[in-house]
């Protein structure tokens, strides 16, 4: 027993030794000087057939400043549809750089922003800007959003309640959709949480515990009862869809020697007349599909 | 006027004296083992004619008749004389002996060592397997090609990266050939390890610049790795076994002096000791290697032989019984050598390669998933090498390359493919190696290679003048199979290739080289280090032929009676439609791939410096290089432009470049080797400024390569113990110990930014090293 004991213990020494050098890869926080640059407008908003438009206008901050970014007041924003004025968005007293307007958009529609920013402003000022124009495009409604029990199966999930939502795709190749999920009322809004998907696989598929393909898991792990969860689903351009990949990409695939080069994270922002000068952020056309639910047994 | 017969006859018998030449031909073999020796140098004593063995050790010399001395060195061996009255052509075979006065396994001699001065190649590089196995290395496991990163104008984009660049040129663009098959992934273990087994390797060379008309389809160098034949005289096995893998070779005569064979393999066994840990995530892992190499050879008779070569290697990845994947090259090559005439040489060569990788999930598993990709080639070359006299070497020929490319199959719960391409690849080559007089010698050739891609397949037309994307295009075209889609045979498939060699004095020379080539097949990858998953692409509509064209100038000189060996080289290196990506590209399963790649240029300019010593206890060299390469892509919108169409550092720009490797006896038991490696950080792209979605911060990249990592350096230490040898004794050993890292240099592969987990307010830059600490090594070596 004692021979086996030391063989096992020296096999388990061996085991470390190994992986440790061949896994002698390290990281550490460094601390890096880096070089300045003038900063860049910041515009992201969304207008909806739901909850109305809202747009954030923003500078960007040195990157080792650790705070906010510096929010733009006073700047004018108005909200076109079909290249006809139907808004002029009002700031908020409590939240600076945040402009809103109760407009609801309608599908099929096309959408795009002006901001003009003011020659008071600190950053850009006398400066204006426009989004892309975006349609406004279909989503699918949502059949059913709720918890169901599940057993074990290691090692790929533990045993209890996950959150799932049935759907039917509609037909028609060439949407795109983004998925956000709320928990407790607190939108899980890390970089993991950023989806966007399209039905290039799933046009027209129902998702549902009776379908071919059962209904859409949207949990990965068990959640205890009593929580709350809310999703949205929302229409979105292609180039929505891109740009939240790229956003995603650019924080999450970092650290190993296979990442994809560091990208400028360009959205549909530029500088009215001079497309060359872009800005950064998206301003998004969506029709919204939400639900809620509570995790019971 | 009545003719005179008999003046007739003596005019002709006159003429025909004058213009009769003889030939000295055969092989040049290490009289131990028969196998044959590359680059060895026959010349007439006391003059400057000569010639060289050819790939499989065979030379003709035309010469006047007469009375001769002809010698032949070769490093490491010591030479021969033979005095011969030559009056009619003869065959001679010379069997060489390794140096008893060895010292470090080269000839005391060193008559073999002003090669680098009389031959007018340059840029190039030579190893043998004994050099290679005297340099201190990670983990004590030989590898080429880490050993020829430490040369001048080689270096690569960090440890573990996978490939090498070679005078600021991209991984893909060097030709890898093992016994003539092209080789689509140098690495083991993620770059870790290369494929070739330096026990199984007779020869190593490396053509940087100067590349002869008869290499071809890749842009920036040429790695001709050449196995050994195996010992035609009599059994030998030889192995080692290391902390990371073990190796073992074995090879005989089957028929003395005619049929021999080679048959090597290697295994990691890292992954055996996994399965010891307590910690699932470790011991349901799996990570290892293994290849094999063989070779039979057969000589049906002094003008007949026939070759078979065959590597297979396979890389294994796996996590905790959720995934795996795996990779490896597989080639099989047939080469038959005819001397049609003692001037005229045959070589015929087959090839076979099949480069395939594959991932997903476990077979056993409840949810399957399959993705597999391969390349595989289908050759056919022929090379005569002709030797109508002492001052020319006249080399021509064709190539012939048969691609089909499976970028991805899908099998499982869900299944799909991309497309097929299949395309074929020819060229004509012709040069000639003259000796116009005792000073010059000049290589002048031609290739003209030529490529078309076949059906069948789909292809899109896009909007003239617009972005290539899906919103722009304009028609598909289905091409049924054998149908060509595009052809590049064209004028630009001419590649002239020139080298000169003017000799100052006996250890003084100067050289000029000129080279274009043209590449077809793209590595497509956006990684900083391509992967192992990364896909090649034909050139097509859409992505046509990558261009380089290549100046070098360069100053040799030895002293010492050849002791020491110093070169100072400059290039400068253009090129054209590079394939470069938009940002954000997204690569995998992309069906048109071209609506992710932006095409640009390229330059590359450096100097490059080195100073061997070649004989005596202490050998080595110094190496250093100065250089740059950049690219540019200029379109015409900020879609497809970079940098704003300004030039910007590649990834594996690295201004200065130092290396020192030595060795030194310090007995017949102990040597002890050092190398020190310094490098410039690599460029990357750091942020210039911070933006906000939502709650996410993410960092503001508008400068692409717009500064640099911290330098690299790293020291590594090695000491070899070879107990005596016993001449009546077969079994032979050593030990090999040392420390990679000795100053546990913590090197960034890279830097990349994040949002501290605790608070995602604060940014915070962090450095990944690969190895961070010092590893120590001991292998032991024995022979039979």
């Amino acid at each position: 027993m004692k021979k086996l004991n030391n063989t096992h213990y020296i096999g388990q020494l061996l085991a470390v030794l190994f992986a440790g050098v061949l896994l002698s890869s390290c990281q550490d926080v460094v601390e890096l000087e880096l070089p300045g640059d003038d900063p860049i407008i910041i515009i992201n908003g969304r207008v909806s057939d739901q909850d109305g438009i809202f747009v954030d206008v923003l500078a960007s901050a040195p990157y080792f400043s650790n705070e906010e970014v510096p929010p733009i007041s006073n700047a004018t924003v108005s909200l076109f549809e079909n290249d006809v004025l139907v808004a002029t968005l009002t700031e908020s007293d409590t939240s600076a750089g945040h402009y809103t307007d109760p407009f609801v958009g309608t599908e099929g529609n096309i959408y795009n922003i002006v901001v003009n920013v003011p020659s008071s402003s600190t950053y850009f000022p006398n400066t204006s800007w426009e989004s892309s124009k975006e349609k406004m495009y279909r989503v699918f409604p949502i059949d059913s959003f709720y918890p169901r029990y599940l057993p074990s199966n290691p090692p790929f999930q533990d045993e209890g309640l996950y959150v799932f939502l049935d759907f039917t795709e509609p037909s028609g190749k060439g949407d795109n959709y983004r998925l956000k999920l709320w928990r407790n009322d607190t939108l899980q809004g890390e970089p993991q949480d950023l989806t966007v998907f399209d039905d290039e696989f799933i046009d027209g598929l129902n998702f549902s515990d009776t379908s071919q393909f059962g209904a859409f898991q949207l949990t990965g792990s068990p959640s205890p009862e009593g929580w709350t969860y809310k999703v949205e689903i929302s229409s979105v351009n292609l180039g929505y869809a891109n740009y939240i990949t790229l956003l995603r990409q650019q924080t999450l695939q970092v650290g190993s020697t296979f990442d994809p080069p560091p990208a400028p994270i360009v959205g549909n922002i530029f500088e009215l007349g001079n497309p060359k000068n872009y800005g950064l952020g998206y301003f998004a056309a969506s029709i919204l599909s939400t639900d809620s639910t509570i995790v019971v047994k | 006027m009545k003719k005179n017969p008999l003046l007739v006859l003596l005019l002709i018998l006159g003429f025909w004296a004058h213009g009769q030449q003889v030939t000295l031909s055969g092989y040049v073999k290490d009289i131990s083992n028969g196998e044959d020796l590359i680059g060895a140098s026959i010349s007439i004593k006391g003059t400057t004619s000569g010639t060289i063995t050819n790939s499989y050790g065979y030379y003709s010399l035309t010469v006047p008749p007469g009375d001769y001395v002809f010698v032949v060195t070769y490093i490491g061996y010591e030479s021969q004389e033979f005095e011969v009255s030559l009056n009619q052509s003869q065959k001679k075979n010379w069997e060489l002996t390794e140096s008893s006065e060895l010292i470090n396994e080269v000839e005391v001699t060193g008559e073999r060592l002003d090669e680098n001065i009389k031959s007018v190649e340059m840029s190039t590089n030579s190893l043998t397997s004994k050099q290679i196995k005297k340099i201190p290395q990670l983990l004590g496991e030989t590898d080429i090609i880490r050993t020829i990163t430490l040369l001048p104008g080689i270096t690569t984009v960090g440890e573990g990266a996978n490939g090498f660049n070679v005078r600021g040129g991209n991984v893909d663009q060097n030709l890898i050939l093992l016994d003539e098959a092209p080789v689509y992934n140098s690495s083991h273990l993620f770059g870790f390890f290369s494929v070739f087994n330096a026990d199984a390797v007779k020869d190593v060379k490396l053509y940087k610049g100067g590349i002869p008309a008869e290499y071809g389809g890749r842009l920036s160098s040429v790695l001709d790795v050449r196995q050994r034949e195996g010992n035609s005289k009599q059994f030998k096995m030889n192995g080692g076994i290391g902390l990371l893998s073990s190796r073992l070779l074995l090879e005989g005569p089957i028929v003395e002096d005619k049929i021999s064979y080679m048959v090597a393999g290697r295994r990691s066994y890292l992954d055996i000791f996994f399965g010891l840990s307590d910690d699932e995530a470790i011991n349901k892992s799996i990570l290892y290697f293994y290849d094999l190499n063989g070779k039979v050879n057969f000589k049906f008779s002094e003008r007949s032989r026939l070759f078979l070569s065959g590597y297979y290697g396979k890389d294994n990845f796996g996590i905790q019984d959720q995934f795996d994947f795996g990779w490896g090259n597989g080639t099989g090559t047939a080469r038959w050598n005819y001397l049609v005439n003692d001037k005229l040489f045959l070589n015929l060569t087959g090839v076979y390669s099949d480069y395939r990788y594959n991932l997903g999930t476990p077979d056993n598993s409840e949810a399957t998933f399959r993705w597999d990709s391969r390349v595989r080639n289908n050759i056919l070359n022929a090379q005569f090498s002709w030797y109508p006299n002492s001052k020319n070497t006249v080399e021509f020929g064709m190539d012939n390359t048969y691609y089909v490319f499976d970028p991805a199959v899908i099998t499982g719960d869900f299944s799909a493919r991309l497309s097929s391409s299949q395309a074929l690849e020819s060229a004509l080559f012709i040069s000639n190696e003259q000796q116009v007089n005792d000073r010059l010698t000049i290589l002048y050739g031609l290739r003209y290679a030529g490529f078309s891609r076949f059906g069948p397949q789909t292809i899109r037309s896009y909007e003239e003048g617009k972005l290539i994307e899906d919103s722009t295009v304009v028609s598909e075209r289905e091409y049924v199979s054998g149908e060509v889609i595009e052809s590049y045979f064209d004028w630009d498939g001419f590649e002239p290739r020139l080298a000169v060699n003017y000799l100052i004095n006996d250890e003084v020379s100067v050289k000029v080289s000129y080279n274009r080539l043209r590449q077809f097949i793209h590595l497509i990858s956006n990684t900083t280090t391509p992967t192992p998953i990364d896909i090649w692409r034909p050139s097509g509509p859409h992505i046509k032929p990558a261009i380089a064209n290549q100046i070098a100038v360069g100053y040799f000189q030895n002293f010492s009676e050849n002791t020491y060996r110093f070169s100072a080289e400059a290039y400068y290196k253009d090129f054209q439609n590079l394939v470069d990506y938009k940002d954000n590209a997204d690569l995998i399963f992309t069906e048109y791939i071209e609506t992710e790649l932006l095409a640009g240029d390229g330059r590359a300019y450096g100097l490059e410096l080195m100073l061997e010593k070649k004989l005596g206890a202490l050998t080595g060299w110094v190496s250093y290089t100065i250089s740059r390469s950049e690219r540019q892509i200029d379109g015409t919108n900020r879609f497809n432009t970079i940098n704003n169409g300004d030039w910007y550092s590649s990834n594996y720009d690295k201004l200065h470049d130092l290396t020192i490797v030595a060795n030194y006896a310090i007995n017949p038991k102990w040597d002890v080797g050092m190398t020190f490696a310094f490098q410039t950080g690599r460029p990357i792209t750091y942020p210039s400024a911070r933006g906000q979605f939502e709650s996410i911060t993410y960092p503001v990249y508008n400068n692409r390569n717009g500064a640099r990592i911290p330098n690299y350096h790293r020291l590594d230490l090695s000491a070899t113990y070879t107990p005596e040898i016993k001449p009546d004794r077969r079994w032979q050993s050593s030990w090999s110990f040392g420390v990679y890292n000795a100053y546990a240099r913590k090197n960034a592969y890279s830097i990349f930014f994040r949002q501290n987990e605790t608070n995602p307010l604060v940014t915070e830059a962090v450095r990944l090293s690969i190895f961070a600490t010092i590893i120590p090594f001991v292998t032991y070596n024995f022979e039979f």
